[in-house]
């Protein structure tokens, strides 16, 4: 595809000037006439000085491996209505990590960059307009309003070079290098011997760049990991989970207080009852007696009803089975309900009192029958308390309510997270390092 | 996002509004438990 390409689009491109390269005889053409200062040669990459009158060489190329570039030289495309040419392309590495460069030209409007790693392509011009203000105190860096953070510090040597450029460069040339992130924008500082010059970068899908160059994405190396200002929305979507989290949570508990006011919330049952142990009946040995209790009235059709047994156990449990029975039908509703505490010097376990909810009570005159069952320690006086609260608010659901709008929240801010610590795995300055 | 939380308070009125409860415990008829799963068990 490479070279089908290449051909087309060099058939469109205008030969300003042209000769013969001084290593190996091969016909050069330069496309930025005047601006570019350093040519490889296409055939034998040996790398020439354009400026010199005798096109002499800056660099020969011996037995160096070829790198195929994703896009390849001479192909054009548009950024904003503006359209460039890939003139150059070059790779460099920073111990053993390696990316992409290509440099643009518009005859109109000059030099821009198309940078490419692990597959995250990025569109870079330079910048004159900034003022260096990292410090020994705070390494960020401030441009048009925007703070950016130190990402990474490093050196970048430069491992391949083909096609023309706008300064003298060969493979080896090397420069300090520090960029800053803000995504998806970045700015890059290159220090040399000679000068400190300032880039800006903004970061491109990979399908954009596909259909700027008309090539097929798929004909474009395949990204990996996160790159620098690989813009995210997950933090943009944790605040939006947080709002939604809020509202709900507030709605819902204004509902909870409303409903509060409303129900009638009202004891129909409350009273304590010392047991008796069973010595009457040979088959209920060593248990306690069953225990009818009064009557009560039960309001309104369909309300809920909240049962509360309470019981001095002490290292030992006490099961209560309840049948609560509708005098006038004979209904009944079973509510089994058990009562355990557990403890030592250090911990306990369980609690004296237990509740449980039942619902969709008929209006009526009711009253409760219990049977017991028992473990653990003997209790010599053992009481058990029964209350009973009809058309109640269930405060569980408030809380059950907190817990499932927390998940999505929750894993978002996971999701969020885990963006930022691959983000931040590539940087000299990651801050989750230590973690 | 959001229509889980509108799914969300729409299910907590509901529960609210009706009395119902989303989870309530079920208690079975006791076992005979022994002092020693119930009390050693820490």
């Amino acid at each position: 595809m490479g070279a089908s390409l290449k051909d087309k689009a060099k058939l469109s491109k205008p030969v300003l000037k042209s000769f013969n390269c001084p290593n190996c005889g091969a016909t050069l053409e330069i496309v930025a006439v005047g601006s570019t200062v350093s040519v490889s040669c296409n055939s034998c990459l040996s790398i020439i000085d354009t400026k010199d009158e005798n096109y002499r060489l800056l660099a020969k190329a011996v037995g160096k491996k070829r790198v195929q570039p994703a896009i390849p030289i001479g192909t054009r495309g548009k950024f904003s209505g503006k359209v460039y040419e890939v003139i150059g392309f070059m790779q460099r590495r920073d111990s053993g990590f390696y990316w992409r460069e290509y440099l643009l030209f518009n005859p109109y409007h000059g030099f821009r960059w198309l940078t490419e790693i692990d597959g995250h392509w990025s569109y870079t011009k330079k910048i004159n307009d900034i003022e260096d203000n990292s410090n020994m105190w705070s390494s960020n860096q401030k441009f048009k309003s925007k703070n950016f953070k130190l990402f990474n510090r490093g050196a970048a040597i430069v491992d391949y070079v083909e096609g023309e450029f706008y300064w003298r460069v060969k493979v080896g040339d090397h420069c300090k290098m520090y960029d800053f992130i803000a995504p998806p924008y970045m700015i890059s500082k290159e220090v040399t011997k000679e000068e400190v010059s300032w880039s800006q970068s903004i970061y491109l899908e990979r399908d954009r760049v596909a259909e700027i160059f008309k090539i097929k994405e798929d004909d474009l190396p395949w990204q990996q990991g996160v790159a620098a200002n690989q813009p995210s929305d997950l933090k943009k979507k944790l605040k939006e989970c947080f709002k939604y989290f809020l509202y709900t949570v507030a709605f819902c508990f204004l509902l909870n207080v409303l409903f509060l006011v409303i129900r009638d919330n009202k004891t129909v049952f409350d009273h304590n009852y010392k047991l008796k142990m069973d010595y009457a009946s040979s088959t209920n040995v060593g248990k306690y007696k069953e225990i009818k209790t009064d009557e009560f009235q039960i309001d309104g059709d369909d309300k809920n009803i909240w049962v509360e047994v309470s019981s001095n156990v002490s290292n030992s449990w006490l099961f209560v089975d309840m049948v609560m029975v509708n005098k006038k039908t004979g209904e009944t509703i079973p509510m089994p309900i058990e009562v355990s505490y557990y403890y030592g010097s250090d911990w306990s376990e369980g609690s004296r009192s237990t509740d449980r909810y039942e619902f969709n009570i008929p209006a009526g005159v009711y009253y409760i029958l219990m049977e017991f069952q028992k473990g653990g320690n003997h209790i010599t006086s053992q009481y058990v308390r029964v209350k009973l609260k009809s058309d109640v608010v269930i405060g569980g659901n408030f809380i059950w309510l907190i817990v499932f709008c927390l998940i999505p929240l929750i894993l978002t801010a996971l999701r969020s997270r885990s963006f930022e610590v691959q983000r931040w795995s590539n940087s000299s300055e990651n801050p989750y390092e230590e973690e | 996002m959001k229509v889980l939380y509108i799914i969300f308070a729409v299910y907590f009125s509901y529960l609210t509004m009706f009395g119902k409860s989303f989870w309530s415990p079920k208690y079975k008829r006791a076992k005979p438990k022994t002092k020693t799963t119930r009390y050693y068990h820490k």
